[in-house]
């Protein structure tokens, strides 16, 4: 009798409860709709903060042409200054106090992997821009989507690129020991095991470190045919610097996290670039033929003082397909026509971001394309599908 | 490999050890370990910047008034916020330096924490091969730079009688200040000097690093493993301590773990702590309490 009547009062409080989350429109009023994007706008990290600035110009462009169904994107920027801590703190402050509609970002993969409980949690959408780290949106949430390329997407195109050249049989790894390294590590030694091969050397270069003389000298004596090189903007110039300077000529090739182009300018010289190739997550060179739209929508509306640069793009191509998604869905906008309208997007075109957007409900890791960047043998920077394959773009 | 590791371990030594020697300065004439040095090193390389590529002026007159405006930084944090406070306990006086490193670092910051900026080439550029060993011209300006900042202060604390004065306020504030020695004055002109070549080693360590405003964190603690491993308070201890500390850190890279090469400072903190707190070079001395 007992478990009949609390079989009751479930039933009955699911009734009640369930039509209310099946209709979640928090954040969504009749002129806006509010999305929160956490980033980090200030510390060491800030410089990737340009990928939030990004997402902003992209929304300050949909709401000059009206916003979505008559309602104005009204965007909470967040600093979590690439800190968990604060990026818990952040997430927890977009949801409960300024209750947005949903969470548009993720900068930093370590923070974005503390947030990822708090966000799953309320089941708040959240459309991941930036942080690459696989494990933000794996195993499935139902709420989390990953809108640009995974770091097991960009390890498995580190090793692609690395064996498109004939006769690599040796490769070496230069990297950070950080969560965001281990991020695209692990997929490309997964990607080479497959393939029968496994890294000759691994060497590690940490954060703050103004020399790489062992490290290189290392890689050196091991007779490569290729090193990846896992590393943020200050140490791969570190890195390439002293590779250079110690003859360690084989090919290189960079992960995401560092600016090509900066890196050159940061290098001082061309040389040391010889031989150096990034993946590379857009659809084209930044002031390339495809870049050129969004480069008229972004750069014109970044804020007073904010330089566009590769990382400019590295956020509003999510922007791109949530505006898509919201268009879509119409006027009746709630949290779970949102998520289910996401998980129907396929081969979505966000002007940006390389390949193509597709999503299901059980993946939803929509981005998986990534080029190459770096020089050709005309001493131009181009993109680049495969060894000495130039991509059709 | 290892002719080459122990040249390359010298010259990034000799960023430590100029960290180290900054340190030392501030030590010896205020018993303070200048927590904040690494910050003043960053200050430097900025004002730099400044002059250099905002402000169009000619390196060495931007590097002769960065060390200008940076003594200046160093004698007005003495004045204003350690002084006050300088017969507090040493704990305070470390904190307020941490302290206002960390001001330093929050300003640079405001204006710069999202950039990471090429600093101007004012160092020569090009290497060359000495049998088996590779050498940038960067590396011999570094390394000449400490070995004569290690030569002047050598010259002005153990030859001269300014260095009798320093030595005589380390022993006793008080009783330096009894002879007629112009004790804050003094320390104000040492924090002055330390601020002045944490710029130094902002101008040759920046070109190397790249400039942002973290760039010294990690030097600071090496120069202090230097100053540990040195001695307190000992100018040769503290520039063979941080060559000897740049050695080390290439040498375990290469041939232990490059893993290590992050933590071999703290071993070094650690160790030398156990076996011979006094350092290499340093005495034993006794604490004001």
């Amino acid at each position: 009798m007992r478990i009949s009547r609390t079989l009751f009062a479930a039933t009955l409080a699911a009734a009640v409860v369930a039509p209310a989350a099946a209709q979640d429109r928090t954040g969504v009023t009749e002129t806006t709709i509010k999305i929160g994007v956490p980033a980090p706008l200030t510390g060491p990290n800030a410089s990737f903060g340009a990928a939030a600035y990004g997402i902003q110009a992209y929304y300050n462009y949909v709401n000059e042409k009206g916003g979505v169904h008559g309602r104005k994107i009204e965007l909470i920027l967040a600093d979590h200054a690439c800190n968990e801590a604060k990026g818990v703190a952040v997430a927890k402050k977009l949801i409960s106090q300024d209750q947005v509609f949903l969470i548009n970002g993720g900068i930093c993969s370590g923070v974005a992997l503390a947030m990822r409980p708090v966000i799953e949690e309320a089941g708040v959408p959240w459309v991941v821009s930036t942080a690459v780290n696989q494990k933000i949106s794996a195993p499935l949430a139902k709420n989390i989507f990953h809108a640009s390329q995974t770091s097991e997407a960009a390890g498995h195109g580190l090793a692609r690129f690395v064996l498109s050249k004939e006769g690599t049989r040796k490769i070496g790894v230069i990297a950070h020991t950080n969560e965001w390294s281990r991020g695209y590590r692990d997929p490309m030694v997964a990607y080479l095991k497959d393939k029968g091969l496994s890294p000759a050397i691994e060497v590690t270069l940490e954060r703050g470190q103004s020399d790489a003389t062992a490290q290189v000298l290392r890689l050196k004596e091991a007779g490569l045919d290729f090193v990846v090189a896992i590393l943020y903007e200050p140490e791969i110039v570190v890195f390439l610097r002293d590779a250079h300077k110690l003859g360690l000529n084989v090919p290189k090739l960079g992960s995401l996290g560092a600016d090509y182009v900066n890196t050159e300018k940061r290098l001082g010289s061309r040389e040391p670039m010889q031989g150096f190739y990034q993946i590379f997550q857009y659809k084209d060179l930044i002031d390339g033929p495809g870049m050129k739209n969004a480069r008229a929508i972004i750069e014109p509306r970044l804020p007073p003082g904010e330089k566009l640069t590769d990382f400019s793009f590295y956020g509003p191509g999510s922007a791109v397909a949530i505006v898509h998604v919201l268009d879509k869905i119409g006027r009746d906008l709630t949290r779970e026509k949102f998520i289910a309208e996401m998980e129907q997007l396929k081969d979505f075109d966000t002007g940006m971001i390389a390949g193509k957007l597709s999503y299901s409900p059980t993946n939803h890791q929509g981005a998986t394309q990534l080029y190459t960047v770096g020089y050709d043998d005309t001493g131009k920077i181009v993109v680049f599908e495969a060894w000495g394959k130039k991509a059709q773009l | 490999m290892l002719a080459q590791l122990v040249v390359s371990g010298i010259a990034q030594g000799a960023l430590y050890a100029l960290v180290a020697l900054a340190m030392t300065v501030v030590y010896r004439a205020t018993t303070v370990i200048n927590f904040g040095q690494g910050d003043f090193v960053m200050a430097g390389a900025f004002a730099v910047y400044v002059l250099v590529v905002l402000a169009g002026a000619p390196f060495v007159v931007s590097a002769v008034l960065a060390l200008a405006l940076l003594f200046g930084i160093g004698w007005a944090i003495y004045a204003g916020l350690i002084r006050p406070i300088v017969a507090g306990p040493h704990l305070a006086l470390a904190m307020m330096a941490v302290a206002v490193g960390y001001a330093l670092r929050g300003v640079a910051r405001v204006v710069w924490g999202r950039e990471v900026l090429p600093f101007p080439r004012v160092l020569p550029q090009g290497s060359f091969t000495v049998g088996p060993v590779i050498l940038s011209a960067s590396d011999l300006v570094v390394a000449g730079g400490v070995i004569v900042a290690v030569a002047v202060l050598g010259l002005v604390f153990y030859a001269t009688p300014l260095g009798k004065t320093a030595q005589a306020i380390f022993q006793s504030e008080r009783g330096a200040a009894l002879i007629g020695i112009n004790v804050a004055a003094f320390q104000g002109a040492m924090w002055g000097v330390a601020a002045a070549m944490g710029a130094l080693g902002g101008i040759l360590i920046a070109p190397i690093t790249l400039l942002y405003p973290d760039l010294a964190a990690s030097i600071l603690i090496r120069g202090f493993a230097a100053m540990t491993l040195g001695g307190f308070g000992s100018f040769p201890g503290a520039a063979i301590g941080g060559v000897m500390l740049g050695v080390s850190e290439l040498l375990v890279g290469a041939y232990v773990s490059s893993t290590l090469i992050d933590i071999t400072a703290y071993l070094v903190i650690i160790g030398v702590l156990l076996i011979r707190p006094s350092g290499l070079f340093g005495r034993p001395i006794a604490v004001r309490v």
